[in-house]
Order: C-alpha cells, then structure tokens, then sequence
C-alpha cells in the first residue's frame, strides 16, 4: 500500500527588484500543493489533468527524483525521505518510472540488452554479469519483446516507437520494484501501437501484483486501465473516485467538461458542449479560493472567497461545494475529514 | 576500445579520410622505426672521400637529401623529427583533451560554483596569445620536450573545456539522464556511463584539431630557437637553416621540413573532418 | 546597451589585470634567486643591493605587487638588462611595427576571405572551388614561418623583388622617426611580409564564408528571395552573406590571437622590429624586463582587438547587445 500525504512542491520564484523594495513577497510556484491519495499492489490509479496541472511533477517526486517541500510518500509504513535517507539506491529499487518520450529515455550509445542491465549496475547488484543478463532477458521477454536475444546488441534508433517504450517497460521492471510510475505512457506512440502497451501494463499489474500510477490527459485510455481515477487541477487534486462511477457520475465542474470534450466514436451520442472558458491561469498566480472558480460555469460568490472543503460519497471524493448535492440519500454531502 | 574502432571505421569510408590516414599511419610508422633507419646519426657529420666536411651538399645517393652547412645528414635529421613530431603532437593532443574532458564533464554537469568558477578562468583568459605565452613559461623554465609539452598543454586545454561543457549542458537535460538517476546511478556513474559515451564524438574531433595546432606550434618553437637542444625536430632543422643565413644557397635544405608539417597537418585536417562529416548529421538525427 | 558594453570593458580589464598579475607571480617563482628576473645579474653585487632597495625587492611580496602595478600604470616596465635603458623608450615604435604588420594584413585577409568565400559558395561545383579549397587547408596546414622563408627564397633572392628584411632600408632613416614609414621604402619592405601574412589568414575565412553559405544556400528565406525575383548577386550579397558573415565574426576574436601570436614568427623571418622580434630577441638574452613588456603589450593588443572583433559583431547582430 502507497500512501501520499499532503505531498507538495513549491518552487520559489525570482521576484524584481521593485517587488522587494515594495514588499511584495516572493511569489511559489505551487506545481504540487496538498497532494492525497492511497495506492494498493494489483491497483492502477489513474491521474488526470491537462498540460500544466502538476502531473509530471507529481510523477517525479513518487520517483525520488525531487525532494517535496510539503509531505511525503509512504512504501508500507515507511516514509520515503527516511527511506532515500538510509539507503538511497533501495529506495529506487521500489519506484521505477516509465517515460513518456520511448527515445529520450534511451541512451542513444547503450545497446538494449547494457540498458536493461544497468541499473542492476547502478544499484551494485551483486551478481554475475551472466545472472544479470538472464535478469535483462526475462524482463524484455515479459515486456513482449521475444526473443529477446535478437534485441540485445541493437541500439535504440534501431527499434520503432511501441519497441522503444517496451524496453523502457522492461527496464522499469528489471528490478522488481513495488510502485510503478508511467507519465503518459502512449502519448508519443501510434495509434495502432497504444493498445498493446497498455494491454502490457495491466498484464504487469497482475502477474507481479504491482501498484502502478498511470498519468495522463486522454480520459479514454485512463478509463481502460485504471481501477481508480483522480482528477487534478492546479496542482490539486479535485475529485477522486473509483472509474466507472466517476465516469458516470462525476460531480466536480471540470471533470464533466473533461469528460464532455473527450471525443466518442459513436456519432449518435448526444453529448453537452463542455462548458469552461478561458486557459489555464498561471500557476504562479492562483486564483484566490476554488482555484477554477474563474472558469467555472457553476461558480457562486463564495467560491471566490474560500476554497471548498472535500466531500465523500463513499469512496468517491470531490472538492466542490455542488458535489453531491443530488444523490438524495443521507450519505450524501459527508464533508471528507 | 570501442571509440577508436568505431572513428577508424567511420574515417576510413570517405577518400580522403582513406588516403589521409594511410599518410599518417606512414608517419606514424616513420616515427617509431625513423631512428633506426636513418643513414646517420642526428648530428652526426659526413665526410666525403678525402675526409673533407660535406657542408651544404646537395642531394646525392649519399645523402638523398643533402646536408646541413655543419655537415648534418638532412634525411636522417627529418626521420628524427619525425618521432618529435609525432610524441610531442600526440602527447599534447591527448593531454590536452584529457584535461579538457574532464573539466568540461564537472563543470557542465554540476553548473553552479565549479561551473561559475571554471567559466570565470575561461573567459578572463580569453585574451591570452598563445604562442607568446608559451615562449614566456619556456624562457623561465628548462628547455625540453617535457616542458614544452606541459606549456602546450597549459594553454590549450581551455578551449576542449568550453566545447564539451557547452555540450554537457544541454545533454543533462535529457529523459535517459533522469531515467538513469531513478534507477540508483550516482553522479559519476551519470558522468562517465551515460553522458561520456555520448561526448565521444566531439572529443576525438578535439583530438584532431588539438593535434594539429600541436603540431605546428612545437614546429614555430623549434624554429624559433626554443626547442629541446638534445631534440631535433623539423623546426629546428628550419632553425639551424636560418640561423646559418645560408638557407638562400641551400633550398634542400628549406623544403622538407616545411613540406613534411605540411602533408602531416593536412593529413590531419582531413581526417577530422572526413570523421566530423559523418558524426555530426548522425548526432543531429539522433536528437 | 550600455550594461553590455560595460561588462564587456569590465572583462577586459579583468583579463589584463590577471595577465599581469600572472606575469607578476610567474617571474617571481623561479627557483633559485627570485631577483634574478628584476634586477640583472650582470651587475656588480654592489650595484644589485642597491637596485635591490630602490625596487623594493627586500619588502614583502604584496608591497611588491602595489609598486609592479603602479609602474605598469604609467607605462614604467623597467629596466632592460641588455642595455640599462628604460624598456618603455623602445617599445613604442615596436608596438607600432607590430600593429602595422598584423592589422591590415588581417582585416584583407577577411575582406577577401569573405568575398571570395561567398562566391565560390554560391556557385557550387566549379572547378576553381575544388582547387581554392584544397589549396587553402593545405596552405593552413603549413608553418607560416616556412612560407616567410619560401616567399624569401623565391621573391627576394630569385627574382630580386622584395627586400629580403627589416622595415626599411639600413642607414636610410638613421632616426628612425615618423617619417619611415610614409617612405616607399617602408612600403616595399612591407610588402613581401604583408602578402605573406595576408595569404596565410586569407584561408580560415574563405573556407568558413564557404561552408557558411552552403549552409545557407537551403534556407527558406533564400527561395523567397529568389521568389521575389531578385537577382542572384542581389540575394547573394544583400540577404545570404549578411547572415553568414555572422559565423565569421564570432571567429573573428580568435583569430585574432593567432594572428598577434602568428606574428612572432613573421617578425623574426623577416627581421621586423616588432614586439614578437622584441620578446623572441629578449628571451635569448634573459634579458627578463623585456620579455614581460613585450608579452604585455601582446597581450593588450589581443584583448583591444577582440573589443573591436566584439563591436563588429553587435553591428552585425543586435540580439546579442539586448541580452
């Protein structure tokens, strides 16, 4: 069990001179802020969110690649600073990542099967350079590369795009690690070639009984893969929930505009024009309360003033004070915490 | 190693690159054999028939190059300067890049106060002339191929600094380089498994350019009366043509050392750039 | 703007301030005797103890620095060893001979490098293009000091058309004043050294500006040019040269300090009095004052034309002064 708990990442920005003079506080900018939520073995959660919300930082701090200004990350009981602390390199080996360009993520000068051995390398795995290939093998076999001698003495630029991203798979595995982090996995893929890859995780899910984080803006390939969904906006989490009833209920003002501008294949399904205007503000500069009230088509005075306090229907969490309002029975509007 | 099989392959398929490392393999050979070829020794004085100095001789069966005016076989002088030319180049040129190399790693990857500093050192040293300062630490110090070679060394090591930094910089930036870091790999096994492999190319150019410059400047040292005096070289071969101020009779004498630089650098020249012609659209494709 | 220019001056200065300081330090670490490179040996032990009070030489080392580089302020290098008198009195006119051998030869050397460079990279393929190339990296590849001596051997004492030295003609200026050098005798000893120089220089440029336009020839804005119906001249000089001079003068301050190191070598073929003869003379006498002068000065003309090569540049292309 993952557990992430009010995990944040602010970057302090330059202010100008006149700022300082003036008083004017250094602006953060807050990529992360408050980040919950739970992960088990054999459980894909999902994360949503358009370009800027946060979720490429949130996949580097799961991964040790950048210390949390606020919170952590929990493997079990432990906290994975205190982790990183005693023993860096074990830390590692129970997060691993899988990128989301399949050919910057391979070094051009490795050959496949030295890149899929290496980080038994880096982590001064005492074993034999034989042992350590069998590892390499098996993993690119798993990762549907097969055979996979005919794969170890080529280099990157050799494999296609979905070949690529298979060897990023297999060395992402090579060291059996607990939490798997996939940062857009498919994005830079074809079309014909993201179904396999994602048909690849699930079946790694299940065989290695892994936790995985799936992180992406394309709701359709989310909803395929994903036991759980969670939205985020702003570098906040606005609603979570298990994915078919998210899908079909979904109760925060941006996750039914992101599931109205998803295109469907069936021309005949009526779907409501999504309704948000505007961009994305800066991040640095946060709207003051619900940080999408100024796009909100549902947006009411108080909204501006405070941020919403999350509500539960049962595992479904949302951040906004309209959610749940029409589901009827007594459970509803149970403030979370 | 790797690297060198791969830049012979890649060299050898371009003609000139052919051609060119055939002469520089011929002068490499020289090098190392010259000495024991040679006809005579370096400063060894002929004599003809009657016992008579043969100064300033034209060439001749004996002497197929000629001799100086105190008698010096001049083929034996240049097979001689061919191994200073040669050790001193390449000693300079892979020391050079060397240090080069490495500072240019550190500094690029670690940015911050080791890169501030080092472009700091580069850029205030920017205005230094080369060759003058060379003769400067040369005139306070021992003469001989050693100093020479650390003189050398001293200054050129900069520009091989700036070059790979430059290039470090932007490769740090990269997806492998994180994917890498999530794995467990420590700085220097970032430095030297993963971003090294891909600096390869642009330090075996440096290399060649690093050579080149190497050696025509031993040439201009030895010419100008700076060199090794236990060491000939075919600078001071020049020198002692000059010095004689009998040169003007004695054209033999001027050519081959001049001729012989001439086809050693250009062989050079072309050999890095036949190399370069095929590392760099492959680098850019791979980007 | 002017932030720029500032920081630019700055460094320079910086720059001078370390080189003389290196030289400070470099002269004064020889093992054995640390005086040995201020005050002459030659002199009677008397005589050194006494210059030794008036430098300064017994006080400690930083005082000794305050005095260097106050001399230096005002132009005060010492004495020479070789000839006692004041190193400042004979270093003018070398500075001169200097600046007049490296700067004319190197801004023609561009000029045609350039023009040159452009047309035969323009027009790809033709016969004069191979042979020009081929004929400049080799000419780069040789020592410059032996084409002063081919170009001796051949003008100068074959066909008699060049003075085989020196600035001007022995015994003809026995002040050696201003007016040598608006003498045709100071121009016909110029020449065969300025040819010389010039023709060596000539060959990074024009093979530079070649490779520039080649690169350029496939840009977009070119077919546009064409496009528009301007001739090819027109497109060449007004629209492809403009951006491809740009590589040239990034190279420019490099150059520059080849060239200035160049001339060490030329001066002494052909017996110019300038600072690189200056310094190559002094180092065989030991003569120490002299050598660290003339360095210095070297290394002043070196940093002042890289702030030229550096003006040039920003006129060539203003995103860089408004950065």
């Amino acid at each position: 069990m993952i557990k992430v708990e009010n995990l944040g990442k602010h970057y302090p920005l330059s202010r100008s001179l006149t700022d300082a003079l003036r008083g004017r506080e250094a602006l953060t900018l807050r990529a992360v802020d408050g980040v919950e939520f739970a992960v088990s073995a054999g459980e894909v959660m999902g994360l949503i969110g358009e370009s800027g919300c946060g979720k490429s930082t949130l996949a580097r701090l799961f991964v040790g690649l950048e210390p949390p200004t606020t919170g952590d990350v929990y493997f079990g009981g432990d906290s994975a600073a205190t982790l990183k602390e005693r023993d860096r390199r074990a830390f590692h080996r129970r997060v691993q990542m899988v990128f989301q360009d399949p050919y910057g993520s391979l070094n051009p000068q490795h050959k496949i099967g030295d890149i899929v051995m290496r980080p038994m390398i880096y982590q001064r795995a005492k074993l034999s350079p034989s042992e350590m290939q069998e590892n390499a093998v098996s993993a690119l076999e798993e990762a549907g590369l097969s055979p996979a001698s005919d794969y170890l003495d080529k280099f990157p630029h050799q494999l296609s795009g979905g070949q690529r991203q298979r060897v990023c798979i297999a060395r992402a595995i090579v060291l059996q690690p607990e939490l798997l982090v996939a940062d857009e996995p498919i994005s830079m893929l074809d079309v014909s070639i993201k179904w396999g890859i994602i048909q690849l995780l699930k079946k790694l899910v299940k065989d290695r009984n892994l936790a995985m984080v799936y992180i992406t803006h394309d709701l359709s390939s989310a909803a395929s893969v994903c036991d759980r969904l969670s939205v985020m906006y702003l570098g906040q989490i606005v609603e979570s929930g298990p994915t078919l009833e998210l899908i079909n209920n979904p109760q925060h003002p941006y996750t039914k505009a992101l599931l109205a501008s998803t295109p469907t294949i069936d021309p005949d399904i009526a779907r409501e024009p999504a309704q948000i205007k505007g961009a994305i503000p800066n991040a640095a500069n946060m709207p003051k309360g619900c940080r999408f009230h100024p796009r909100c088509p549902v947006a009411q005075p108080v909204c501006a003033e405070t941020a919403p306090t999350v509500r539960r229907y049962g595992d479904h969490l949302a951040s906004c004070l309209n959610a749940f309002v029409d589901q009827g029975s007594v459970k509803s509007a149970e403030v979370a915490r | 190693m790797n690297v060198l099989k791969s830049f012979l392959q890649i060299t050898w398929k371009s003609t000139s690159g052919r051609i060119s490392l055939i002469i520089f393999g011929l002068c490499f050979v020289l090098a190392i054999v010259g000495p024991h070829i040679a006809p005579y020794g370096p400063n060894e004085r002929c004599y003809d028939v009657n016992e008579k100095l043969l100064r300033l001789a034209s060439p001749s069966w004996d002497h197929w190059l000629g001799t100086t005016v105190l008698g010096r076989d001049i083929l034996s002088q240049m097979l001689w300067g061919a191994r200073t030319a040669m050790l001193v180049g390449l000693l300079t040129a892979l020391g050079t890049v060397v240090i080069g190399l490495n500072f240019g790693l550190i500094a690029g990857y670690f940015g911050g106060r080791i890169d501030a500093i080092l472009m700091r050192i580069t850029d205030i040293l920017l205005g230094l002339p080369f060759l003058p300062f060379i003769i400067v630490l040369l005139s306070l110090t021992d003469r001989n191929i050693w100093t020479i070679i650390l003189a050398m060394m001293f200054v050129m090591w900069r520009s091989t600094a700036r070059i790979v930094r430059a290039e470090v910089m932007s490769l740090r930036q990269r997806q492998f380089i994180a994917a890498a870091r999530t794995t467990g790999a420590s700085d220097s096994d970032i430095l030297y498994r993963e971003i090294a492999p891909n600096i390869m190319p642009l330090a075996v150019t440096s290399i060649t350019f690093a050579l080149a410059w190497a050696i025509i400047t031993e040439a201009s040292i030895g010419f100008l009366g700076f060199g090794d005096p236990d060491v000939v070289s075919w600078g001071s071969i020049l020198y002692d043509a000059y010095a004689s101020q009998m040169m003007y009779r004695a054209p033999w004498w001027v050519f081959p050392p001049g001729i012989a630089i001439m086809i050693l650098v250009t062989s050079v020249y072309f050999i890095g750039r036949a190399y370069e012609e095929v590392i760099n659209p492959r680098l850019q494709e791979r980007m | 703007m002017s932030t720029f220019w500032f920081r630019r001056l700055w460094q320079a200065v910086l720059t001078l301030f370390t080189m003389l300081t290196l030289m400070f330090f470099l002269f004064r670490m020889l093992p054995g005797d640390p005086t040995a490179t201020v005050i002459s040996p030659a002199l009677y032990p008397k005589a050194q103890e006494i210059l030794r009070m008036q430098f300064g030489l017994d006080k400690p080392l930083w005082e000794q620095y305050f005095v260097y580089v106050k001399n230096l302020s005002v132009l005060d290098f010492g004495l020479s060893f070789h000839t006692g008198r004041p190193v400042a009195d004979e270093i003018g006119s070398r500075l001169l001979n200097t600046v007049l051998l490296v700067f004319p030869s190197l801004i023609t050397a561009y000029a045609l490098g350039s023009i040159v460079g452009a047309i035969v990279g323009w027009s790809r393929g033709s016969k004069t293009e191979t042979i020009l190339v081929f004929l400049s990296t080799a000419l780069q590849s040789a020592p410059v000091f032996w084409l002063s001596m081919l170009s001796i051997l051949y003008f100068s004492i074959q066909l008699d058309l060049f003075p085989i030295g020196h600035i001007v003609s022995p015994g003809k200026f026995p002040d050696e004043n201003w007016r040598m050098y608006f003498s045709a005798d100071f121009l016909h000893h110029l020449a065969l050294p300025f040819l010389v120089n010039t023709l060596y220089q000539f060959c990074f440029p024009f093979l530079l500006m070649r490779s520039s336009i080649l690169a350029t020839i496939g840009e977009d804005y070119v077919e546009l040019a064409r496009m528009k119906g301007l001739s090819e001249r027109a497109i060449l000089y007004r629209h492809a040269m403009r951006n491809s001079l740009l590589p040239l003068a990034t190279t420019l301050p490099m150059t520059l300090g080849w060239a200035v190191a160049g001339s060490v070598v030329i001066e002494t073929v052909f017996s110019w009095p300038g600072l690189g003869l200056l310094m190559v003379e002094a180092v065989g006498r030991s003569d120490y004052p002299v050598v660290q002068a003339a360095f210095l000065l070297i290394a002043v003309l070196t940093v002042a034309g890289t702030l030229i090569a550096d003006l040039l540049y920003t006129l060539l292309d203003p995103r860089i002064v408004n950065e």
